[in-house]
């Protein structure tokens, strides 16, 4: 020992006493997801951009969004925010208006005439048919990363469903087209162009890969008696007339929509929108109603009658020119495979309605005649073995052709996916397997003590959503209410709260000091974002 | 990283290895306070757990200058080092007096009204854990009515509510009082800064949770500091010259369950004695509140 | 400059002569006139020191353990109750080696009720590891405190300066004021090694585990046992600069004693005059007047054990059931030294009595005599 003082007086400190020794579980980053981010399903990383909205950025937040969205203007208008309905604030106060604020990020790359700078293009030559979310997708991405594309359609603008399905009261076509202008910047875009019809698959052959996502179009019939009179058309080539531009009008007409889908309750809107007295007619009841909950709701605002458990079996002309439409009563009986109760007729409960139009809006398929060979198997599942074998290797899919959930956001991730794939099919790498699903950041990993809850009045303000899509600080409002799930937002609660200064702030974000950390957890409890947990046993 | 300063002074000056228990509040205080109070400070403290952690001969956690002192002369040695530094040409120096609830409230309690009375320059803190924890949880006036103690069983638990230092404090009408809780920083902080600035006997009431005296969770310390702030057990305020109140802080008032279903001690109390308690702590709020409201007259 | 002055007032003056710098005490008769006179100087700046008015004795004692921990010279004055109040901060000041100097009045212990003096309240501090001077005039109280900052701050002990109450605190005498140059030239200024201080930050008196706390104690023990050489090189240089002389043990009359009288205190100025008046008569008896108690001056006084004379101690103290304190301390003394003496035990003058030259007398009969009990305590002037 050496040399004692005189008196008992300490000149020594404690550090040498590494307390890492008495933990027993150790925190760390949990590396959990947002539940946005987690259900987007384009892949945005909504988290990201509502941190940067805190701040007011939206340059940056848009940035950010189109790096995997390429359409937040029109998302903004019209997708079904899986993102809001998970959001984490749900039950706490009300979810954040996430669709809003994209929408006003979209709006923003309107006004601004934003145009990301196009790279110059390399050899490289790539068909993209269908100019619907997929194809856009696609062929953005591809040209973002300076391969030339040529994007064919059959229509006469690009848009797909977006142009051609999707009403104008749900999204404006000068923001439609605006964005499309755009999003095809470089993009060689040549309508009015059929496959099958004005060229084939074989005649791409000098391009070095194709992606085919000419999506769903093709109306399932309803195989019912005179189905093929004159005044019953599909809901969509309806929708294509009128957005088309062509002039129709159902003034004193009686309309009838047959289906529960979006498809359906466009059809309806627009007809009702357009003057007529407009029936719904869906086989199963509004439980179970494959159109977005929001889409029904708005529908059952305006004077539509919804008809349920009703299925049109047969169509006559009557003598004045209108249609007599026999339909049967239904009632649910045992699930389908999808889990929905199959619709079982009610014998003798058969009635007839008279209409003078009817639109049949039951579903769609692809239709995949035009690409020679391709076919679907027994599963469902695409089956390429047809194909001609020089084309087989350089054809991508995506789209509505897929057997995956029929929306804008999965056709835009179709489209994006695609276009990694080709971009690493070009330059003959593979393409980075995706990482595990991780965990995704719950209400219980979030500490609510730190966020203030909306009073009811500021509640119900929100409920329209409608000031925070057009008014930047209410914008910016409502991003500072995003708790941030599973990602740390830097707010210090870690560092300060730590009774033995065992967390440490780094450049690359909070680190544990394992040699002092005692393992208490209140830097994970108390972590408002859920970022931080503990995990058992000492962590070396 | 945020744009919050890399550098604290704790945090520079090696305040690392201490043997307090996991999820121990005193620390958390103690880091804060010296934090802003700075290198030019110098630690009276007696026997408790903030300076039996402190560590043994020859080592030591404190960045400042400490000295020990017997249980009960805490304040008085706090004013003896005072005069002291006065006497040496010193006078910029901060004494901190850095005392639990036992040797406040009850073994210092002479000594402590003493140095109050004379209004002695020393900043005071109490870090109260509401019982006699170092020596092994055993009751002190400072412990809250019904709960558990190794000196208080369940058969016979505390009887009487918890002795209200703040009001003889206030009694004594000394230049600042405040109460501050761990899990409330910013406000605490601001406190501390303020009575830094202020001369004579400044009293910080400080709330530290103990997590094997209290039977909670380690981790619960800041969420159990947080319960008794908006649940009213221990409201945030502070009282300049005995007169001046401000209550810094307003609590959600949040029952009185959500504070003591997250500590053991507790979990013999019976409905009726939580019901007693809980209408304790509303006439205790709002009898100090209406005290100190009538000099509202004079506001900050 | 020679001024009649009480001893308090000795103390008084003293205090002020060797600029100490934070006072702290409490009121207590017979200490209370120490106090007032302190308040008194401090108050109108003639004194440039800080007197803190604390609520109790442990309170002063505790004040001063931290005013010294920030290396300034401390000081307080008390007696019997107070003292004993201060008793688990006296062990404080001498495990952390802080140079506090103090006086204690002597007054007996209560209960019953008493303010009259007896050594008991500062013998039964013996074990507290402070120093312990016993003054039988006012000269030697003013002398004795500043030499005792000196001892004391060069030792790192705590020291106390015990004269009897009443006899000696309000009893007037001249005394030989230095001046404060002199003193000065004495007594420098306190520098403390080890203090608190920010530019050094230190943490004084933490836990001390078993390995360790003995070998602190040790460094105390030393300290005690290199004291007497540094007491008597003090008073060497005192005497060199002050003129007056005071020994451990003074001996007054001892040539060819056949009876010495061990005693300290106003009891050995009474012995005194009545060793001088039986010597006159022809009575060889002699007189040992012990100035410390802390540390025992073991050395000293068994060099004054060299004849045959018949020994006694008179104690104004007792611990019951065993004797008088200083008695114990001499046989103690005598028994390490291998001094074979019969040593007889006398008690007086316990809460305030009178010790009379005719008990004086008595005792030196009762020697002469063999007629006093040399196994148990002798007890003067005891009605029973």
């Amino acid at each position: 020992m050496s040399e004692m003082p005189e008196l008992p007086v300490s000149q020594a400190r404690m550090s040498w006493n590494k307390t890492g020794s008495w933990r027993s579980s150790t925190p760390g980053h949990q590396g959990k997801l947002p539940p946005c981010n987690f259900n987007c399903p384009a892949g945005e990383d909504i988290r990201g951009y509502l941190d940067l909205m805190k701040k007011g950025k939206v340059s940056d937040a848009f940035k950010l969004l189109t790096k995997a969205n390429p359409l937040p203007a029109v998302c903004g208008n019209v997708c079904y925010h899986p993102c809001q309905t998970n959001c984490n604030r749900h039950n706490f106060d009300t979810e954040l208006q996430i669709r809003s604020v994209e929408r006003l990020i979209g709006d923003w790359g309107i006004e601004t005439g934003f145009r990301p700078t196009l790279p110059a293009t390399g050899s490289k030559r790539v068909a993209v048919i269908g100019a619907g979310p997929a194809g856009l997708a696609a062929a953005h991405y591809l040209r973002q990363s300076g391969v030339n594309v040529v994007l064919y359609d059959e229509n006469k603008k690009p848009g797909g469903i977006l142009q051609y399905g999707i009403p104008s009261y749900r999204l404006d076509k000068d923001v439609l087209k605006a964005e499309l202008d755009r999003v095809l910047d470089g993009v060689e875009f040549k309508g009015n162009l059929r496959l099958g019809s004005d060229f084939d698959l074989a005649s791409l052959a000098e391009f070095d890969a194709i992606f085919l996502a000419t999506g769903a179009h093709t109306s399932k019939r309803m195989y019912a008696e005179g189905e093929d009179l004159p005044g019953v058309e599909s809901g969509l080539g309806f929708l294509k007339r009128v957005n088309s531009g062509e002039s129709v009008q159902f003034e004193g007409k009686q309309v009838l929509v047959v289906g529960g889908g979006n498809t359906a309750c466009d059809v309806a809107r627009t007809a009702y929108r357009l003057g007529g007295s407009v029936t719904v007619a869906y086989r199963r009841t509004e439980h179970e109603m494959p159109a977005f909950a929001e889409e029904v709701e708005q529908m059952k605002t305006e004077p539509i009658d919804l008809e349920f458990l009703v299925a049109p079996f047969r169509l006559t002309p009557t003598t004045d020119g209108r249609l007599c439409v026999a339909c049967h009563r239904m009632e649910l009986g045992e699930p389908d495979d999808d889990g929905r109760r199959r619709p079982v007729v009610i014998d003798g409960a058969d009635f007839d309605i008279t209409v003078d139009v009817v639109f049949t809006a039951i579903g769609e398929d692809p239709d995949l005649s035009a690409a020679a060979g391709l076919d679907y198997d027994s599963s469902g599942s695409l089956d390429l073995s047809q194909v001609d074998p020089q084309l087989r290797d350089k054809l991508f899919i995506g789209g509505d052709i897929l057997p995956q959930p029929r929306t804008v956001p999965h056709a835009v991730a179709s489209g994006r996916l695609a276009s990694e794939q080709i971009n690493a099919f070009l330059q003959g790498v593979q393409v980075a397997k995706p990482s595990a699903v991780a965990e995704v950041a719950t209400e219980e990993d979030v500490n609510f003590a730190y966020f203030t809850r909306l009073n009811a009045a500021q509640r119900a303000s929100l409920s329209s959503g409608q000031g925070i899509s057009s008014d930047k600080a209410a914008a910016t409002d409502e991003a500072n209410r995003c708790l941030s799930c599973g990602v740390c937002f830097e707010c210090d609660n870690c560092y300060n709260f730590c009774p033995d200064l065992a967390v440490v702030r780094t450049p690359d974000g909070y680190q544990a000091n394992l040699d002092y950390c005692k393992g208490c957890g209140i830097c994970a409890k108390e972590c408002p974002s859920g970022t931080l947990g503990m995990q058992g046993g000492r962590v070396a | 990283m945020n744009d919050r300063p890399d550098y604290e002074f704790c945090a520079g000056h090696d305040f690392y290895g201490h043997t307090a228990c996991p999820g121990c509040g005193e620390k958390i205080l103690f880091r804060h306070v010296l934090d802003v109070l700075g290198p030019d400070t110098m630690v009276v403290a007696p026997a408790g757990c903030g300076a039996v952690t402190d560590g043994v001969f020859p080592h030591s956690l404190s960045p400042v200058p400490y000295l020990h002192v017997p249980f009960g002369a805490t304040p008085s040695a706090a004013a003896g080092v005072r005069a002291g530094l006065e006497m040496s040409g010193r006078s910029h120096v901060t004494v901190l007096a850095w005392a639990g609830d036992g040797a406040t409230f009850d073994i210092g309690m002479g000594a402590l009204s003493a140095i109050a009375e004379r209004n002695e320059n020393v900043l005071y803190v109490c870090y109260d854990n509401e019982a006699y924890m170092n020596t092994g949880m055993q009751r002190s006036s400072a412990t809250p009515q019904g709960s558990w103690t190794t000196t208080t069983p369940a058969a016979r638990l505390k009887d009487e509510p918890k002795k209200d230092i703040d009001a003889i404090m206030a009694a004594h009408r000394i230049p600042y009082l405040a109460t501050g809780s761990p899990a409330y920083l910013d406000d605490l902080k601001a406190k501390v800064q303020r009575a830094k600035d202020i001369q004579g006997l400044r009293f910080l009431h400080l709330y530290s949770p103990c997590p094997p005296g209290w039977k909670s969770d380690p981790a619960d310390s800041i969420a159990i500091a947080r319960m008794a702030v908006e649940s009213n057990v221990f409201p945030l305020y502070e009282l300049y010259d005995g007169e001046r109140f401000r209550l810094t802080h307003e609590s959600e008032s949040v029952p009185l369950e959500e504070y003591l279903k997250l500590q053991g001690r507790f979990r013999f109390m019976s409905d009726e004695d939580a019901k007693a308690m809980q209408d304790s702590v509303e006439r205790s709020f709002a009898g100090m509140v209406a005290r100190h409201d009538k000099s509202k007259v004079k506001q900050v | 400059m020679k001024q009649v002055m009480s001893g308090n007032e000795a103390v008084s003056k003293a205090v002020k002569l060797s600029r100490v710098q934070v006072i702290s005490a409490y009121p207590i008769t017979p200490q209370t006139t120490i106090s007032e006179k302190l308040s008194e100087i401090c108050g109108s700046g003639e004194l440039d020191a800080r007197f803190v008015k604390v609520e109790s004795e442990h309170s002063a004692m505790a004040t001063l353990i931290g005013a010294a921990s920030t290396g300034v010279r401390s000081f307080t004055a008390t007696s019997a109750q107070g003292l004993a109040l201060m008793h688990e901060l006296l062990f404080w000041a001498s495990g952390a080696r802080l140079p506090i100097v103090m006086v204690d009045v002597n007054r007996a212990m209560a209960a019953p009720w008493t303010i009259w003096c007896d050594q008991t309240d500062s013998v039964a501090q013996r074990d507290t590891g402070w120093m312990q001077f016993y003054c039988w005039s006012n000269q030697e109280i003013l002398d004795t405190v500043i030499c005792s900052f000196k001892i004391a701050e060069q030792l790192l002990v705590p020291t106390m300066i015990c004269f009897d109450g009443f006899f000696i605190s309000h009893t007037h005498e001249a005394v030989d004021l230095p001046s404060q140059k002199l003193v000065d030239s004495f007594l420098p200024p306190r520098r403390a090694e080890y203090r608190l201080d920010t530019d050094e930050p230190r943490t004084f008196s933490g836990g001390t585990m078993p390995n360790m706390f003995m070998e602190f104690r040790h460094k105390l023990h030393s300290a005690f046992e290199r004291a007497q050489t540094v007491i008597d090189e003090t008073y060497a240089q005192f005497e060199g600069s002050f003129g007056r002389s005071y020994q451990a043990v003074e001996p007054y009359f001892t040539e060819e004693a056949e009876s010495t009288l061990i005693v300290t205190g106003s009891a050995a100025s009474t012995a005194f005059h009545t060793v001088r008046k039986l010597r006159e008569r022809g009575r060889k008896v002699g007189l040992l007047r012990l100035r410390q108690l802390r540390p025992f001056p073991a050395e000293a006084l068994c060099a004054q054990m060299k004849n045959d004379s018949a020994i006694a101690v008179l104690d104004r103290n007792l611990s019951p059931g065993t004797g008088g304190v200083f008695a114990q301390e001499v046989r103690a003394a005598l028994s390490r030294n291998d001094v074979g003496k019969q040593v007889h035990e006398f008690v007086a003058g316990l809460g305030g009595r009178d010790i009379t030259v005719s008990d004086i007398e008595r005792i030196f009969d009762d020697l002469e005599n063999n007629s006093a009990n040399s196994t148990d305590i002798n007890w003067v002037g005891l009605n029973q």
